[in-house]
């Protein structure tokens, strides 16, 4: 919402400094998001001086530029090369001096330098209108009347307009400080409570309003007195429709309404003086002389203001003549009765409609105009009359015309003020302050609000209408603490608390653990966006994916049902960079639904590895990053979390290649994979991607359950020896695992695979494993003799099951 | 004594050219002269023998003959010694290090982490809840029924009407959720992701991340709810950090405001960040509101309590000076790995 300063300070009896009054603002909650200094013409004309040309010969070296001396009120002439046809001596001109900044009615600000313009000097520059923003005017310089005083500064001569505008960042239930009346209220209740000395605003409402006759009777029904409950209106003949008064347009223009006529004008003034929106009718189009408050029959067609034709709604309120819809209530005007400049005769309307049907039509017809917000958030029912007084003296003081009818005001059921009682004790529980029973009633008072009981620890009050946000206890704290000032509450020295159990805590340690080990390994995390593309999905997937039915972007239409795709991008917009090494890990939920109300949530760690490891260095170049570093990764983030794999299941999947699931205790807890061709084309990337999917949920399940008991450390030496095999190249090397465990070597600890090769001497079709094995006695120290022994099994196992051939 | 002084020289002799293959000889070597059955032992005992007016003499030679086996063992030891100590080329160390990969943390990841840290410290535990959630617990519990204007402050990503189902736009329907569990007191801090059907740009996202707390006991005050904050912020932003506290409105507290501080740029003397009015905003608070209280089956007369809440980003955004929104979610890496030392 913006307010003038200036037009703000007409109703508050002292004068306070544009800044100081801004803080008042903020702290009784109105806050003052900007606070600008506002000049009608730009620049306010600064550094501009009237001058009178002395001299005007020639230019040496330039046909079109002449010459000039110009006296500027200094005593010495300026001398100023003009480029302009009608220059000429004697004339009265503006002059832009050195150091001046301009600001041409379109284009950029320019500030005024000494130039040497064909070898001749210039001090400064004889403007014309659109040079220094008073018009679009461009036919030569500025003349103005002979009597104009040499040495005035142009801005004392055109009597710029500045102002200071406010912008409020005004919050939903502030409706009665929609204006700058209501500002300036909640200000006084300010100055009253802090200055101790009652404080009033200076109210534009006179007493001045009579009808001159009785010529222009309407009568007004109001059919639908839930959407309406009360309608006001007042007729007015023989107006004059013109540009309204100059101070009038200065304040529209400061707080960014466009001036249009005098009439329209008056009803913009009134509504940001009052926050009560007006509508203005040619009373020559009110057949019948009837207003009928009503709603037609669905899909009556209705021309707007806008010359749209639109299909009403049987809900949609309607301010009727006789024979047809006029304008839609409280939201917008009809094309046909509106005020013209050819309207002579008006019909003032003031009402005041419910906010529900209001906000229903406004949504409905996309018609979010100033007036349909303000009903929305209910306007002052008990001001009608008193906003309708003064726009018809105000218009028939402006326009012209006499007021022709009394105030026609029918309020079927006058409402009665909400009453609210606080308790003194509440007040403290819930501020944490003590205030004095009389600060309280002041400010409340202050406020408006009338004071209907008091107690010895209660005070029971009746809300003003311009307040109907405040029905409950909480709201008046709020109203007191607000106006004393929310930095008045005392910051206690001692902290009581009742502490919670944190339960979340394993888990989140689990992640640490997990993101601290991924970055000291080189991966960086990102972030993700959960929404994403639909198209990114097969139909099958897309049947439990999650989708929005009103998301702004196509391009993000679903919940995505797996990590892969959204980090893709990422790796995608690095690579488009130049960026051509990355490892990135994301902690990240997927979502995916069986109907509706049954959504599912899982969380991720989704993990991307593309080019190398590590960069090239002097010693050594920098290795790429393969399917087993990837593998790596995903054994050391299961051994974080005290995990055993148990099992890796090759799997075919839609868009990884060389995918293998990653199962511990037999539950799939991660996936492992090197994206494919179709799945990286998407997404326009050329080089090898690797993936991992872990399922945080799983994993995190599984490692709650472990205990870590410590185990006696042996006293004896592990032995380790070493064996080469010879096998078929399609042998596995988990055929190797499986069989030396099938050896049942129960003193074996662990295996290494530590050598894979073929060659032609081994014969084609084979390939030669060297396997190291570790055996361990908790007992005794082994002997070469119990190593040979658990040695020959395994070998015997290796003959037998892989029809492996020893290599001595 | 000569012949003492012979099988001295005939033993130095010997150990001169004693051989040894590996760290096992030279552990033989050991035993044999430095033993405690050793040679050089034996010989030492020959010294009761010696004539009294030799002893000076001989008593340098052997001593001389025992430091001789000595050097001899530290010889042999570090000769098949199988310990390698690192044959650094001395010629250029100023060569690089090794390419050694270093990663980093995500900088919501940091923020987050270190706001719940602070509260936890004041007793808070963190609670989460689902990102799909229905009206009831997003919006009806929080005193924001069908209609309510200050629906429109939220624009709302909906995956169905009737019954309304959507993606939440603040983490308050967790605490909803934790207060209808009905265990008072209630201290709880809310991260999580939230979402808002909004045009992407440098100011706006459909998705960002928050933190809401929840205090909910007998006889909290706003006062309790300032010194709360302003600890945050001391912990958060540094000691010097002043705050404001300004009226404002959300639904489902009474009083509500919003927490100013003091610009971190510009220390409060006014600059582009904070609009030239030397506070930016860092947050929303109130004191539960007693509609919310009761929606969730809590006796508003018996209990009040506070509510705050904080958007990740902007915290992050304020702290490290980011401009644009986008760049959260984008993840260059030369973004990225302006927070390898970030904490
Ligand atoms: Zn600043």
């Amino acid at each position: 919402m913006t307010i003038s300063y200036n037009w703000l300070s007409e109703y508050l009896p002292e004068k306070l400094e544009p800044e100081k009054l801004s803080k008042i603002l903020t702290s009784i909650g109105l806050e003052v998001e900007t606070l600008e200094k506002y000049e009608e013409t730009k620049g306010g004309l600064e550094g501009l001086v009237i001058g009178e040309v002395l001299e005007c010969a020639k230019h040496p070296d330039a046909d079109k530029l002449c010459l000039t001396k110009v006296d500027i009120g200094t005593g010495e002439p300026l001398q100023i090369v003009c480029g302009a046809p009608n220059v000429a001596v004697g004339q009265k001109v503006v002059v832009a001096t050195v150091g001046a900044t301009i600001y041409p009615f379109s284009g950029e600000p320019m500030t005024m330098k000494k130039a040497k313009i064909r070898g001749s000097e210039s001090f400064g520059m004889i403007c014309a209108e659109d040079e220094i923003g008073l018009s679009s005017n461009h036919a030569g310089i500025l003349v103005l009347p002979a009597d104009t005083k040499v040495g005035m500064p142009a801005a004392a001569y055109f009597g710029t307009y500045n102002d200071f505008i406010y912008e409020i960042g005004l919050t939903p239930n502030r409706m009665d400080a929609m204006s700058h009346l209501g500002v300036a209220k909640d200000v006084c209740a300010y100055l009253s409570h802090h200055n101790k000395k009652e404080t009033h605003v200076k109210s534009p409402f006179k007493n001045t309003f009579k009808a001159d006759n009785q010529n222009l009777p309407i009568e007004v029904t109001i059919e639908n007195e839930v959407a309406c409950e009360r309608y006001t209106g007042v007729s007015i003949q023989g107006v004059t429709i013109t540009e309204s008064p100059k101070w009038m347009q200065q304040k529209l223009k400061s707080i960014g309404l466009r001036p249009i006529n005098n009439i329209v004008d008056i009803t913009n003034f009134i509504l940001h003086e009052t926050g009560q929106p007006l509508h203005a009718f040619d009373a020559d189009m009110i057949t019948g002389k009837k207003i009928i408050v009503k709603n037609l029959p669905e899909g009556t067609p209705f021309l707007t203001l806008d010359d749209k034709e639109r299909k009403l709604s049987a809900e949609d309120l309607v301010i009727c003549n006789a024979e047809e819809g006029m304008c839609i209530a409280g939201v917008y005007g009809g094309a046909r009765s509106g005020v013209t400049a050819a309207s002579n005769n008006i019909f003032l309307e003031s009402a005041w409609f419910n906010p529900i049907s209001i906000r229903k039509t406004s949504f409905r017809h996309g018609l979010r105009t100033d007036a349909a917000t303000r009903f929305e958030k209910g306007v002052d029912i008990s001001n009608t009359v008193n906003v309708l007084k003064r726009a018809a003296v105000m218009i028939k003081e402006i326009a012209g015309g006499e007021i022709s009818s009394d105030i026609i005001d029918i309020y079927p059921e006058p409402k009665k003020k909400t009453e609210v009682a606080i308790k003194y004790h509440y007040l403290k529980k819930l501020s944490g302050k003590n205030y004095h029973g009389d600060t309280i009633k002041n400010i409340l008072t202050g406020l408006g609000f009338e004071i209907i009981k008091e107690g010895q620890d209660d005070l029971r009050v009746a809300v003003p209408f311009s307040k109907p946000d405040i029905s409950i206890p909480a709201d008046l704290v709020e109203e007191i603490m607000r106006i004393d000032g929310l930095d008045n509450v005392e910051i206690p020295a001692i902290i009581s608390i009742a502490p919670a159990v944190e339960t979340l805590m394993e888990e989140a340690a689990f992640k640490e653990k997990v993101a601290t080990y991924l970055i000291g390994t080189g991966f960086n995390e990102i972030f993700t966006n959960s929404i994403t593309n639909a198209a990114y999905y097969n139909e099958s997937v897309l049947e439990t994916t999650v989708k929005m039915i009103n998301s702004l972007s196509a391009g993000l239409n679903v919940l995505r049902p797996q990590m892969m795709e959204t980090g893709l991008e990422s790796v995608a917009y690095n690579l488009n960079r130049r960026n051509s090494d990355l490892q990135f890990f994301e902690f990240g939920k997927t979502y995916s639904t069986y109907g509706v109300g049954k959504y599912q949530e899982k969380q991720h760690i989704s993990i991307y590895i593309t080019g190398k490891k590590s960069a090239d260095g002097w010693k050594a170049k920098g290795e790429k990053a393969d399917f087993y570093f990837a593998k790596a990764i995903c054994e050391k983030i299961t051994s974080l979390l005290g995990l055993a794999i148990n099992n890796y299941a090759l799997e075919q999947n839609e868009k990884l290649d060389s995918c293998v699931q990653v199962k511990v205790k037999s539950e799939i807890v991660a996936t492992i994979g090197a994206v494919n061709k179709k799945a990286l084309e998407m997404f326009d990337i050329k080089q090898p991607v690797f993936y991992v999917d872990i399922d945080w949920d799983k994993m995190i399940t599984l490692a709650k359950t472990l205990k870590i008991s410590y185990a006696e450390i042996s006293k004896f030496p592990a032995v380790q020896r070493d064996l080469s095999i010879v096998v078929d190249k399609s042998l596995k090397y988990e055929q190797v695992e499986k069989a030396t465990y099938g050896a049942k070597v129960n003193k074996l600890t662990a295996m290494n695979l530590f050598d894979v090769f073929e060659s032609e001497k081994l014969g084609a079709g084979k390939k030669s494993m060297a396997v190291s094995f570790t055996f361990l006695d908790e007992e005794k120290t082994m002997t070469d003799k119990d190593i040979d022994g658990m040695m020959n099994k395994i070998i015997t196992a290796y003959e037998k099951e892989l029809q492996a051939e020893i290599r001595k | 004594m000569d012949d003492l002084l012979v099988k001295i020289n005939n033993f130095k002799t010997e150990i001169k050219d004693f051989v040894a293959q590996n760290s096992d000889d030279a552990e033989a070597f050991r035993i044999k002269y430095l033993g405690t059955k050793g040679l050089v032992k034996d010989v030492m005992g020959e010294m009761k023998n010696v004539a009294v007016d030799k002893k000076r003499e001989f008593g340098q030679v052997m001593n001389e003959f025992k430091l001789f086996a000595e050097a001899r063992y530290e010889e042999l030891k570090a000769a098949t010694s199988t310990a390698t100590s690192a044959a650094i080329d001395e010629a250029d160390l100023s060569l690089p290090a090794d390419t050694l990969p270093l990663g980093s943390r995500h900088p919501i990841s940091l923020v987050r982490n270190r706001i719940v840290a602070i509260f936890q410290r004041l007793g808070f535990a963190v609670a989460e809840g689902p990102e799909i959630e229905d009206d009831w617990h997003n919006f009806t519990a929080l005193n924001l029924p069908a209609n309510h204007p200050a629906r429109d402050m939220q624009d709302t990503f909906y995956i169905n009407q009737n019954p309304d189902w959507l993606l939440r736009t603040h983490t308050s329907s967790v605490q909803v959720r934790e207060m209808q569990k009905g265990k008072l007191p209630i201290r709880i801090i809310c991260p999580g992701r939230v979402y808002r059907n909004e045009t992407i740009s440098a100011r706006a996202h459909c998705f960002f991340h928050q933190v809401e707390g929840l205090y909910i006991a007998e006889n909290v005050s706003f006062a309790d709810l300032k010194q709360t904050l302003y600890f945050f912020v001391q912990e958060m932003f540094g000691k010097e950090v002043k705050v404001r506290f300004r009226p404002s409105y959300f639904p489902f507290t009474e009083p509500s405001a919003e927490m100013d501080i003091s610009c971190l740029i510009c220390g409060g003397t006014g600059c582009n960040v904070c609009k030239h009015t030397g506070w930016v905003e860092i947050l929303g608070c109130g004191m539960a509101h007693p509609n919310l209280l009761e929606n969730c089956g809590i006796d508003s007369n018996k209990y009040t309590g506070f509510a705050f809440g904080m958007g990740v980003e902007r915290i992050t955004m304020l702290k490290y000076q980011i401009k644009d929104l986008r760049l959260f979610s984008e993840n260059d890496v030369r973004f990225l790995k302006q927070f390898t030392s970030a904490v």
